[in-house]
């Protein structure tokens, strides 16, 4: 069986409402089946082996224990104290229409609807939102991205199943988030789920959502490596990493900085040539370490610049402050944490293709 | 016809490299000779790299691991553009990044 969810435009949204998807289509099949999302241009595509027809699904254990995610508080951060009733009304809302929204997804591809009525919340929608929603003193007001319900609920829900959610103390005695997630080209929703338990709880002090994307591109990356286990077919191929970040203004969150970062590459050296890409993972994973650590920020500047834009003027910068850390005998850097001849070979690879 | 980019992978392989890059990490690791890393980093020209391998020879004369003729002449003959010069400065100092036996070296 397939179903459609076909793009709206909103590419956080639109990456959220096919996890949403997925995951709905695997609890109808009682945790049976095993969708699939393909990315196929204007659509992703969400395959099913089983059909999702579970009438009982509202008292599952998967359904019961989706909605005690401590993601959702997160999903809805723009809501404060207020999010429990919008992951309540989600949870009402595809319990109600469950079958409703699959019987479309299959006829004609869930079409997002826009201005009816269900307001995206802030990470769903990091380019649209703003903290200010009223009247400023320049009687500039703009609404908010109003959507169909079925979409929003789906979108609510992949948001919970698919983002990763990095909090961090910024300055001034406030919070920011650091967003990311992953955008499926293929990949089974089953081994999505396995990559998430593996990576998703991971985390190191920032420096910066971009620190924040390369390192958790890399963690994403290696636990493909891992569960690939040598197969270079294993149905996990993510294209693009979607990142942004929220800081606190004032009692509001406001989206910040964001960008999008090529998967694909890492992952197919991960699954083309896992012994290599592997040694020269642990030694990125040092680096990463080591620069979340007070005074090393220029290290972890230069692994991420390396990560997300591979060059040789980027790997030449890394390669010159990561020796400075290995002469300098203060610091220092132990035998294990270095290249092998093999790892140094690939990182080259990778700067230069 | 100008002559192709040096890679940066193929320039690590080349033996010449291969010996000015270990020679430098042994300097650099047991005589404290960071004044070459620093000239080697900071050649941007054929000229600069030139001199930055001049003082280098120079400074460690007597080292064991010190290149032969045949590798300078080789690395000198592949510095033949700016663009050159920053890959095989890459080159050379990544053989400080990667793991080695220190007690055979020495």
């Amino acid at each position: 069986m397939q179903f459609y969810v076909t793009k709206s435009g909103l590419e956080t949204f639109d990456v959220c409402r096919a996890y949403g998807l997925a995951q709905l289509l695997q609890v109808l099949a009682g945790g049976k089946g095993a969708p699939r999302i393909i990315d196929s241009g204007g659509v992703f595509l969400i395959t099913m082996s089983v059909r999702p027809d579970a009438e009982d699904f509202k008292t599952s254990e998967q359904w019961v224990a989706l909605f005690a995610s401590d993601n959702w508080q997160r999903v809805f951060l723009t809501y404060k104290a207020a999010w429990k009733e919008q992951s309540d009304k989600v949870k009402k809302s595809l319990q109600r229409s469950a079958f409703e929204v699959i019987e479309e997804a299959q006829k004609k591809g869930l079409r997002v609807t826009f201005g009816t009525g269900f307001a995206l919340p802030g990470p769903l929608d990091p380019v649209g939102f703003k903290g200010l929603k009223g009247l400023t003193g320049g009687s500039y007001s703009e609404g908010q991205t109003e959507v169909d319900e079925f979409n929003w609920a789906l979108g609510c829900l992949g948001a919970v199943v698919a983002q990763r959610y990095k909090i961090q103390k910024a300055q001034g005695n406030k919070w920011e988030y650091f967003v990311s997630v992953p955008v499926p080209s293929e990949v089974r929703f089953g081994n999505f789920l396995k990559i998430r338990e593996l990576v998703y709880k991971a985390g190191l002090k920032y420096t910066g959502v971009r620190n924040a994307a390369a390192h958790f591109t890399l963690l994403l990356a290696d636990a493909v490596r891992e569960l690939a286990e040598g197969n270079p077919a294993f149905p996990a191929k993510f294209s693009n990493l979607l990142y942004f970040s929220l800081f606190q203004s004032g009692q509001q969150f406001k989206p910040s900085r964001g960008g999008v970062a090529d998967l694909h590459r890492l992952i197919d050296m991960s699954l083309q040539r896992p012994a290599e890409t592997g040694a020269m993972f642990d030694t990125w994973k040092y680096l990463f370490r080591r620069g979340s650590a007070q005074g090393n920020e220029d290290l972890a500047e230069a692994i991420t610049e390396l990560v997300m834009t591979p060059s040789p003027e980027t790997y030449y910068r890394h390669a010159r402050i990561f020796n400075r850390y290995v002469v300098d005998t203060n610091k220092g850097v132990k035998h294990e944490n270095l290249y092998t001849l093999e790892a140094l070979k690939e990182v080259m690879h990778y700067a230069e293709s | 016809m100008p002559s192709p980019d040096l890679a940066l992978s193929e320039a690590y392989a080349d033996p010449a490299v291969q010996a000015f890059g270990k020679a430098l990490r042994a300097a650099m690791t047991f005589e404290k000779d960071y004044g070459s890393l620093m000239d080697f980093e900071n050649a941007e020209t054929p000229d600069a790299f030139n001199n930055a391998v001049k003082k280098f020879l120079r400074r460690n004369y007597g080292s064991a691991t010190r290149p032969t003729a045949g590798d300078l002449e080789r690395l000198m003959s592949m510095a033949k553009s700016d663009r050159d010069v920053r890959t095989l400065r890459a080159a050379i100092i990544s053989y400080g990044l990667s793991r080695w036996d220190k007690k055979e070296e020495k």
